[in-house]
Order: structure tokens, then sequence, then C-alpha cells
């Protein structure tokens, strides 16, 4: 009868934060490849989208008015098409990188 | 004579089996993770090509959990301690329920995802 891997986990944790050991180098010294790099930002993408789906969803139920009011409300401010176009880039890249590269990892 | 001793032909404890007391919880959460992302994936060509209510509660439930279960991932990564691991999953749950709770408030007094999407790139 072994221990699982949650017990052993915990074991190593608290053995390791206990003896205040330093933390050997590794984000900053490790040469960076493509794949390191491209599952660094998949997870970056999901967090960020994540929280954005949640900061979208909680001011659904704290703002007063409705969408339309405060789209109409941006439209009013009668922004540059550079800085719209800007906006929805850096909404659709994350979506999209984190879409594709989603499926790179399901296939 | 004693280190003359050969192991046993067999391991004398049977085949190999997962292990005292294991469960398939592991290995079905990582299934139904793979299962939503192909769901919510499927999603987005419907909202785009039939938006409405039903891709609009279906988005709701599949984007919440996906998420919930990606910050789930990251938490377990990098969260270390019992009482910060706890602390942090029940404040996942929290954000979860509340996200999901304003998707779905959001989709029924108001225009709803897909028509959201829609009127926000029209800007």
């Amino acid at each position: 009868m072994g221990s699982t891997a949650r017990e052993e986990m915990s074991r190593f944790w608290e053995k390791n934060s206990r003896s205040n050991r330093p933390l050997s180098p590794h984000v900053t010294i490790y040469k960076w490849s493509l794949p390191m790099a491209m599952s660094i930002t998949h997870r970056g993408t999901g967090v960020a989208l994540s929280l954005g789906v949640s900061l979208f969803s909680l001011a659904a139920l704290l703002l007063p008015e409705q969408f339309p009011h405060y789209l109409a409300q941006v439209r009013a401010l009668s922004l540059g098409p550079t800085l719209i176009f800007s906006a929805k880039f850096a909404l659709a890249f994350p979506f999209s990188y984190h879409t594709w590269n989603g499926i790179r990892h399901l296939v | 004579a004693a280190a003359a001793r050969c192991a046993p032909a067999r391991d004398s404890h049977g085949p190999p089996r997962q292990g005292h007391g294991s469960s398939k919880a592991a290995s079905l959460h990582w299934t139904g993770e793979r299962a939503v992302s192909v769901l919510l994936l499927g999603l987005l060509p419907a909202a785009y090509l039939c938006p409405g209510p039903a891709v609009d509660y279906s988005l709701a439930a599949a984007l919440t959990l996906h998420g919930h279960w990606g910050l789930g991932q990251v938490i377990t990564d990098y969260v270390h301690g019992d009482t910060a691991i706890k602390a942090a999953n029940t404040g996942l749950y929290v954000l979860s329920a509340l996200t999901f709770g304003g998707l779905c408030y959001f989709n029924h007094q108001d225009v709803g995802i897909c028509k959201a999407v829609a009127m926000l790139w029209s800007l």
C-alpha cells in the first residue's frame, strides 16, 4: 500500500518550505524554447480570458444600465479607427491564440 | 545463504492495479476537460451561424466550466500548502458561480452573449 501522489507532493513541499533552501534558478537561466513559450502563453491567455469573462459577468450584475446603453456611450466617444481596431485586436488575439493552440492540444 | 535468495518468479501481490483504494476521478476529470473544450469549440461557429438563447446559455455554461477547470489547474500548479489550496479553490468556486450567474442574468435580462459580441464588433 503506497502513498498517494498528493501525500507525496505535500510531504515534499512541507519539508522544503521548512528547510528554507534557496530556490534553484529556472525561468531566469534556461534558454527559452518555442514549446515553452507557447505553453505559458496558452496559460496566460487562458487566465486573461477567464478573468475577462468574469469581469464582464460581474459588470452585468452590478452596473445599472444595459449593454446597448454603454455601447452607445463608447460610440459617442467617437474614438479613432486605429484605436478601435487596436482594441478589437487586443481582444481577438488572445482569444484566437488560445483557441487555435487549444485545438493543437486536443488533437 | 540469505543473500543467495532469489526474487520470486512472479510478483506475489498479483497483477498491476491502479493502487489501493484508487478512484478514476482524476482520469474522468481529464476526459471531462477535453469534452467541454470540444463542446466550447463547437459553440463558436454555432454562435456565429445560429445566435440565440440556446447558444447563449450553452456558451455561458461551457465558458464558465472551461474557465473554472482551467483556473483550477493553475491553482494546483502554483498554490502550495493545505490552507492556501483550500482558500484558493473556495475563491475559485465563488468566482465561477458569480460568473455563471452573471452570464445567465445577461442572457435573460440583456441582449445575450451572441448579440452582444455582434454589437460590440459593429463598433
